[in-house]
């Protein structure tokens, strides 16, 4: 029996597009990996961190258009309870010596650890979500907002699980660039899968109008639960890719300054697809290292530059007002890579 | 069949619905009129579930759906379109129709087959599956949104207001389209309009309503021949 038996043209179209996305990662993975320096690496691989948080936001925000700012938070719990798990005895007697209910009297392997930050992450995003997928608009955010300050809290204050603002040191950096670009690829393809499923397209439907939806069968806060938990799988498992490459982390990287990154990523690419948030992904976390060498006033075509700090910060918020106000639906509006190649190729 | 029996509907102190029975056969096409404000797409709105009823019974084949939710009626068969387009326009025409045929439920599957295939090529859809619903004309936005809840397998199918808009060579195309429903794909069906001719043609029964409450109901001839539908709606008799 033929694949069209199975999968609808859309689903079909979906991994074209999958295919696509992915051999662009791939590309610029093994450009940097062959030809790119040590530190090039690490922003690659930061780059791809990040993609997994923008596809996570996209799978619920994009696709719900509910504005999510707590992604940064579940990024973290996915981040600390692999460090936990994962982190040796002997450093975790060093680093955790009053931890509660004896998190540093043992130490799992790497992949068992990472199925129980996903595993926790996801729960606590379902509880989170019972209420949250029941909003919609401001009160979403809002409620989205008081998430991360919330978590963000408990990073910082319960030092004797998370060490607060000092750094959780010693987890096995188990994790390289093939890891992430791998994930990033099997990513991808779920985040396609999701935007032409069933629920995916009834998502889309109660996005663009919710009274419709319901008039036509969806239940729409069980079809955002869905996308929320399955956003917070891919926010944990760049967490934990985050925490298995680096070997250290804190409670600052997953607080308003990711947050912000992030959003602008999605914005600047469009939220409504899956090419968007690849799209604005790169071009930011690219366009980013630019601009910080222009931070440091370097000397161009012989002519000094000012110091010109912050302007990352700045150029970050000039993104987001400029599409939002010239094109709020981001460079692909709603067209995956695919139909661009389709309508290039007529 | 849809029998509701004795349902109201109050806002605060406006009575929107008040104590209104309704009968509507599986294979039949009940017409509802009424001035503005008469409680006409209250009442859809209440047996679709966007509306919870005060009092009174919501029944479909049977079984009083009184309690379900929104969502719920609509898988159970109850399907509908609206007075304002409320179609999907981010996504293509076939999927605003597969966001209704996806949430289907198996017995419904089971019990009547889908007419979406045949209703797309019957409203002119066929040629249109990947447009944007965005990119369609008016009068197609409105032949999707029936063709979108035929996609349901409705047991009844109810229409605020289909014809709004249209001209009169649309207008004749709607009245074959549902013709064609009638025929191919016979389901309760319940009917809003204010262009009277329309209602004549394909409907089997009307209702006339006004102040929220059952003025006059019976065979089209009748009930356009009614001195109280005539004072309070019609103005003249209908031919």
């Amino acid at each position: 029996m033929s694949l069209s038996a199975y999968i609808s043209r859309d689903q079909r179209s979906g991994l074209v597009g999958s295919l696509l996305l992915s051999c662009l990662l791939i590309a610029v993975g093994l450009l940097v990996v062959y030809f790119g320096q040590r530190y090039q690496l690490r922003i690659v691989y930061a780059a791809y961190v990040n993609l997994l948080v923008v596809l996570g936001l996209q799978v619920f925000m994009g696709n719900a258009n509910i504005t999510n700012l707590s992604h940064s938070a579940f990024m973290g719990i996915g981040a600390y309870v692999a460090a936990i798990c994962v982190t040796p005895v002997k450093i975790k007697a060093i680093s955790l010596p009053q931890a509660p209910w004896g998190l540093n009297a043992f130490a799992l392997d790497p992949w068992v650890s990472a199925f129980i930050a996903i595993a926790i992450t996801a729960l606590l995003a379902w509880l989170v979500g019972l209420i949250i997928t029941r909003l919609s608009g401001i009160g979403a955010t809002i409620v989205s907002l008081a998430l991360l300050v919330i978590v963000h809290s408990i990073f910082l204050h319960r030092t004797d699980i998370f060490k607060g603002k000092q750094a959780f040191f010693g987890i096995p950096q188990v994790f390289d660039i093939n890891s992430i670009l791998i994930i990033s690829v099997c990513a991808i393809f779920v985040a396609r899968a999701f935007r032409e499923s069933h629920w995916g397209i009834q998502l889309r439907a109660s996005a663009d109008d919710e009274v419709g939806a319901r008039s036509m069968g969806v239940n729409v806060y069980r079809v955002r639960l869905i996308a929320w938990v399955l956003g917070s799988v891919f926010l944990a498992v760049a967490g934990i890719s985050y925490a298995y490459f680096l070997g250290t982390i804190s409670a600052r990287p997953f607080y308003f300054t990711h947050v912000f990154l992030t959003v602008a990523m999605l914005i600047l690419g469009g939220m409504r697809t899956v090419t968007g948030a690849v799209l604005g992904t790169l071009l930011i976390s690219f366009g980013l290292e630019g601009v910080r060498y222009l931070e440091t006033g370097p000397e161009l075509l012989g002519i000094k530059l000012p110091e010109l700090l912050g302007l990352s910060g700045i150029m970050l918020g000039v993104v987001i007002v400029v599409t939002m106000a010239f094109r709020s639906s981001g460079i692909t509006g709603n067209t995956e890579i695919e139909q661009l190649f389709n309508r290039w190729r007529r | 069949m849809l029998e509701l029996v004795e349902v109201s509907k109050r806002f605060g102190g406006v009575q929107a619905v008040d104590a209104v029975s309704l009968q509507v056969d599986s294979d039949s096409v009940h017409g509802l009129i009424g001035p503005n404000g008469a409680g006409k797409t209250t009442l859809i709105n209440l047996i679709s579930g966007l509306l919870v009823h005060s009092s009174g019974n919501i029944r479909l084949n049977g079984r009083d759906i009184g309690d379900f939710q929104a969502h719920q009626r609509a898988r159970y068969g109850v399907a509908r379109t609206f007075q304002n387009l409320r179609i999907y326009p981010n996504l293509t025409v076939q999927q605003n129709i597969e966001v209704a045929a996806s949430t289907v439920t198996r017995t419904n599957r089971r019990q009547q087959a889908s007419p979406v295939e045949e209703a797309i090529q019957q409203f002119d859809l066929a040629d249109k599956r990947r447009l944007y619903a965005s990119e369609l004309s008016y009068g197609h936005m409105r032949r999707l949104e029936i063709v979108r809840a035929l996609a349901l397998v409705p047991h009844v199918l109810m229409l605020d207001e289909p014809a709004a808009g249209m001209n009169q060579e649309e207008t004749e195309q709607l009245i074959e389209g549902l013709q064609w429903v009638k025929q191919n794909h016979p389901c309760a069906m319940l009917v809003i309009d204010h262009d009277l001719r329309f209602i004549m043609s394909v409907c089997d029964r009307i209702t006339v309503m006004n102040m929220g409450s059952v003025l006059s109901s019976g065979a089209p001839a009748d009930v356009s021949k009614d001195p109280a539908v005539i004072a309070a709606y019609l103005g003249e008799p209908v031919s």
